[in-house]
C-alpha cells in the first residue's frame, strides 16, 4: 500500500451566494472580477492560475510525503510529484440547493498525480458519474464536515497564523499602488488598472472581519474512489504495481481561504493498494497520518441532510 | 389616527406592498445594469466594474426591503392577522390600499413627485431620483429631480415611507393602551418567521409593544438613517448613486423598456410595454410563472399552520434558493432579448401576477401544487433552453429548479 500526502494553495475563481452559482463576474457576494479579468468559471486549479492577483504564494498543490506499506520513505522520488484534479472539477453545492455551505461536493473527482516527462502517472476518477443535482444531497462526494474555526491546523499548514494581519497588509500595498498610478485621475492606459485596485480595496475594506473568519475555515472530504484508473511507472519508483480494480481512499481538506486572491490551502492522503508480490504486507497507518479526520475540540457541523 | 386592529392591518398591508413594490423596482433597475465589457458591449473595463459597483449597492438596499417585507409579515402575524404579499402589477400610481393616513383634513404634500408611482424601469437618474425620493426623510434636504421635472402629483396618503411607519408605530402604542398587550398581540410567536435565512439575515419576532416599536424603528432608520446619521441609509445610498451617475460619461444600463409586460394590466395605471416577440415572451411567462410560485411559497411560510421545523426549513431555503438561482438569472436573461421582433430595445422581468394568489386549505395539498408547478417549470426551462442558443443559461436554471423541487418533496407531508 502507498499513502501519499499531498498539500498546496490551489485556486478557484467563483461568485459567491446570494449571487447564482453560475453569476460570471460576481455582484452580490463577496469575490468579484474585476476589470481586466476574465469571467469566473468556477474550476478548481490545483495549478496554472488564471489572472492570479497575488505572486506569493503560489498556486500548486503537490505530493509531500510518501509512506511504502507503513514505512516513511524520506527522499522518495515522489515527493515533489505534482497532484491536479482533472476534468474541470466545481463546487457544486448551488447555494445550498445541492449542498449546505461548508459541504460541497466536487464535481467531477478525477486525481492525477503525475512526473510530468518522468513516465509517472497515478490517476483515479470517483465512479460517481450522474449529475449532482438529480438526487442531492451527494453523500459520495460532499463534505462530510466543516470547521469553522481551525487557526492551529491551518496556520500549522500554511504558517499563516494571522491573516487579518496579512489582509491590512496586502489592502495597504493595494492602496499604495493605487496612488503610484495617481488612480484618483485615471488616464486612459491606468484606467482598468486603477479599476481593478479599486474594486480589490473596496473588496477587502467591505469583508474584512469576514475575510479573517473565512481563512479558519475548512470543508473536510473522505470518500473512496472507484471509477476507471490508469497508472504508469516507466522508471519503476514503486516497488510493484497499483491496483486500480479495487477502491482508493481519499481524505483531505481545503480551508486558508482567501477571498481576495481567491485561493485556498488543501492537504491530505491518497491511500492506493498495490498489487500482491514483490513487498511487504500493509502495516498499520502512521499515527496522525491516514486516521481519524480531526480532534475533537472542534465545532464539527454535520449537514442533517445527509443522514 | 390608527384605532382598530382592522385599522392597523390595512395599514401595515400598505407598508407590505410599498416594501413589496419597492424592492421589486430596486431589482429591476439593477438586473438592467450592463454586466461586461467590451467587446460585448461598449463599456471599459473600468466602466463595468462600476457598473458592478453600482449593482451591488441596489441588490444591498432590495435585500434590506426584503427583510422589511417579512418584518411586516411578522408584525402582521403578531396581531393575529395573515401575511400580505399581494400587490398591484406595475405600473401603478399608488397603492391600491387605501391608508387612514395622514389624518383627515390633512391634504397629502404636493411639492415633490410622489414616490409611490411604481414602475420597472432602467437604472437612471431619473430612476435614481424615485428611488431616493421614496426613502426620503420628511426634511431632509434634497437635490432636485433631473431636468427639475416632476413625474406627477399622485394621490397618495402618505407621502414618506417613514411617515407610514410612524404612524403604524403610534398605532400600535394606542392599541397595545386600549387593548392591553396580551389583547393586541393574540398571534402565535411559533407562527412568525423565526429562521435565519442568509448572511446573519434574520427577521425580528415580535413579542410585545417594546418589540413591535423596536422593528419598525430599524426600518425607518435604514431607510431614512436619522437626522445625524444618514450615511449608508437607503436616502443615502440613493443620493449617492445619483452624484456617481451624475459624473458618469458613459450609459451603465441595457435598453430594457419600462414596465414590460406578457398581460395587459387590467387593474393598473398604464399597460406598460407589451412583451411581443416570442421567444422573449416565453421566458417572460416563465419569469413571472416562477415569481408566483415564489409568493406561494412565501405565503406558506408566513402562513403556519402546522409546518415542523424540517419543513419550515425546506420552505425558506426553496424560497431563497429560487430568488438567486432562478429569478435573478432568468431576469437578467430577459434584459438581454428583444421586446419586440427586430427591435434594439430588450425586455425585464414584469413581475406580472396573472392569477390571484391561492393556498390551499389543506397542508398536503399545499406541497403537491408547490410540486407541480415546479415541474411545470423545469420541464419549461429544459424547453426552452434547448430550443435557442441564446437561452442556454436556462439548461443550469433548469437543473437548479430541479434540485429545489427534489428539496421540497424530501420534507412534504
Amino acid at each position: 500500500m502507498i499513502a501519499l500526502q499531498f498539500s498546496g494553495y490551489f485556486q478557484c475563481r467563483l461568485a459567491t451566494d446570494p449571487d447564482p452559482a453560475d453569476e460570471p463576474r460576481g455582484v452580490s457576494g463577496f469575490q468579484w472580477a474585476v476589470a481586466g479579468e476574465d469571467n469566473f468559471d468556477r474550476i478548481i486549479r490545483l495549478h496554472d492560475p488564471v489572472n492570479p492577483r497575488i505572486e506569493k504564494p503560489p498556486v500548486g498543490v503537490f505530493v509531500r510525503r510518501v509512506v511504502l506499506d507503513g514505512a516513511e520513505q524520506p527522499g522518495h522520488p515522489l515527493a515533489g510529484a505534482r497532484v491536479d484534479l482533472l476534468d474541470d472539477p466545481k463546487y457544486e453545492g448551488r447555494n445550498g440547493i445541492v449542498a449546505r455551505s461548508g459541504f460541497e461536493p466536487i464535481v467531477p473527482f478525477h486525481i492525477k498525480i503525475s512526473q510530468p516527462g518522468q513516465g509517472f502517472v497515478v490517476q483515479r476518477e470517483s465512479g460517481i458519474t450522474d449529475p449532482p443535482y438529480t438526487d442531492p444531497p451527494r453523500p459520495g462526494l460532499q463534505a462530510t464536515a466543516q470547521i469553522y474555526g481551525s487557526p492551529g491546523i491551518i496556520g500549522a499548514a500554511t504558517g499563516v497564523w494571522d491573516f487579518g494581519s496579512v489582509l491590512r497588509a496586502r489592502g495597504e500595498e493595494l492602496a499604495h499602488r493605487r496612488a503610484e498610478l495617481k488612480c484618483d485621475h485615471p488616464t486612459a492606459e491606468t484606467a482598468t488598472a486603477c479599476a481593478a485596485l479599486g474594486s480589490r480595496l473596496a473588496c477587502l475594506n467591505e469583508t474584512a472581519r469576514f475575510a479573517a473568519v473565512m481563512h479558519g475555515f475548512r470543508l473536510i472530504y473522505s470518500f473512496s474512489l472507484t471509477g476507471p484508473g490508469f497508472f504508469e511507472d516507466e522508471e519503476h519508483r514503486l516497488d510493484r504495481p497499483i491496483e486500480t480494480k479495487v477502491p482508493w481512499q481519499i481524505e483531505f481538506w481545503m480551508g486558508a481561504w482567501d477571498i481576495d486572491a481567491m485561493t485556498g490551502f488543501m492537504e491530505g492522503w491518497l491511500i492506493v493498494p498495490q498489487t500482491e508480490g514483490g513487498g511487504t504486507p500493509a502495516k498499520p497507518a502512521l499515527a496522525g497520518a491516514p486516521g481519524a479526520v480531526q480532534p475533537l475540540e472542534f465545532t464539527i457541523v454535520k449537514d442533517e441532510r445527509m443522514t | 389616527v390608527i384605532e382598530t386592529r382592522e385599522e392597523l392591518a390595512h395599514a401595515l398591508s400598505a407598508a407590505a406592498e410599498l416594501e413589496h413594490g419597492l424592492l421589486l423596482q430596486y431589482l429591476f433597475a439593477a438586473y438592467s445594469l450592463e454586466k461586461f465589457p467590451a467587446p460585448a458591449t461598449k463599456l471599459s473595463a473600468a466602466q463595468a466594474d462600476q457598473c458592478r459597483l453600482w449593482e451591488r449597492r441596489i441588490l444591498g438596499v432590495a435585500r434590506d426591503e426584503m427583510r422589511h417585507l417579512g418584518t411586516v409579515c411578522n408584525l402582521l402575524s403578531a396581531i393575529g392577522e395573515s401575511p400580505q404579499f399581494r400587490r398591484p402589477n406595475f405600473p401603478r400610481s399608488a397603492s391600491p390600499v387605501p391608508s387612514p393616513l395622514p389624518a383627515p383634513g390633512a391634504a397629502p404634500a404636493t411639492a415633490e413627485p410622489s414616490p409611490f408611482r411604481f414602475e420597472l424601469t432602467a437604472f437612471s437618474s431619473k430612476t435614481l431620483f424615485r428611488f431616493a425620493r421614496a426613502e426620503k426623510p420628511e426634511k431632509a434636504e434634497f437635490r432636485p429631480p433631473p431636468g427639475g421635472t416632476s413625474d406627477g402629483d399622485d394621490a397618495v396618503l402618505f407621502d414618506y415611507t417613514g411617515q407610514l411607519y410612524r404612524d403604524i408605530e403610534a398605532g400600535f402604542d394606542r392599541l397595545a393602551r386600549d387593548l392591553g398587550e396580551p389583547g393586541l398581540f393574540i398571534g402565535p410567536r411559533f407562527a412568525q418567521d423565526t429562521g435565519d435565512w442568509t448572511n446573519m439575515m434574520s427577521i425580528p419576532n415580535i413579542r410585545d409593544g417594546k418589540t413591535a416599536a423596536a422593528a419598525i424603528q430599524a426600518i425607518i432608520s435604514q431607510g431614512e438613517g436619522s437626522p445625524e446619521h444618514r450615511e449608508d441609509s437607503h436616502f443615502d445610498i440613493f443620493e449617492d448613486l445619483r452624484a456617481e451617475l451624475a459624473k458618469a460619461k458613459f450609459k451603465p444600463a441595457r435598453p430594457v423598456v419600462s414596465n414590460p409586460r406578457v398581460h395587459p394590466n387590467i387593474f393598473g395605471a398604464g399597460d406598460g410595454t407589451p412583451i411581443t416577440e416570442p421567444v422573449t415572451r416565453d421566458v417572460a411567462s416563465l419569469s413571472n410563472s416562477v415569481y408566483h410560485t415564489l409568493l406561494l411559497m412565501l405565503m406558506q411560510y408566513y402562513s403556519f399552520s402546522g409546518e415542523n421545523a424540517q419543513q419550515l426549513d425546506g420552505l425558506r431555503e426553496a424560497t431563497r434558493t429560487t430568488m438567486s438561482m432562478a429569478i435573478r438569472p432568468i431576469a437578467e436573461i430577459l434584459t438581454v432579448l428583444p421586446v419586440a421582433p427586430g427591435s434594439s430595445k430588450t425586455a425585464g422581468p414584469g413581475f406580472e401576477i396573472v392569477n390571484d394568489l391561492r393556498l390551499s386549505t389543506q397542508l398536503e395539498n399545499r406541497w403537491t401544487v408547490l410540486d407541480e408547478r415546479m415541474q411545470a417549470h423545469v420541464e419549461a426551462a429544459k424547453t426552452l433552453a434547448g430550443s435557442d442558443a441564446r437561452l442556454t443559461r436556462l439548461a443550469f436554471i433548469a437543473d437548479s429548479l430541479n434540485g429545489i423541487a427534489t428539496n421540497l418533496r424530501r420534507v412534504a407531508p
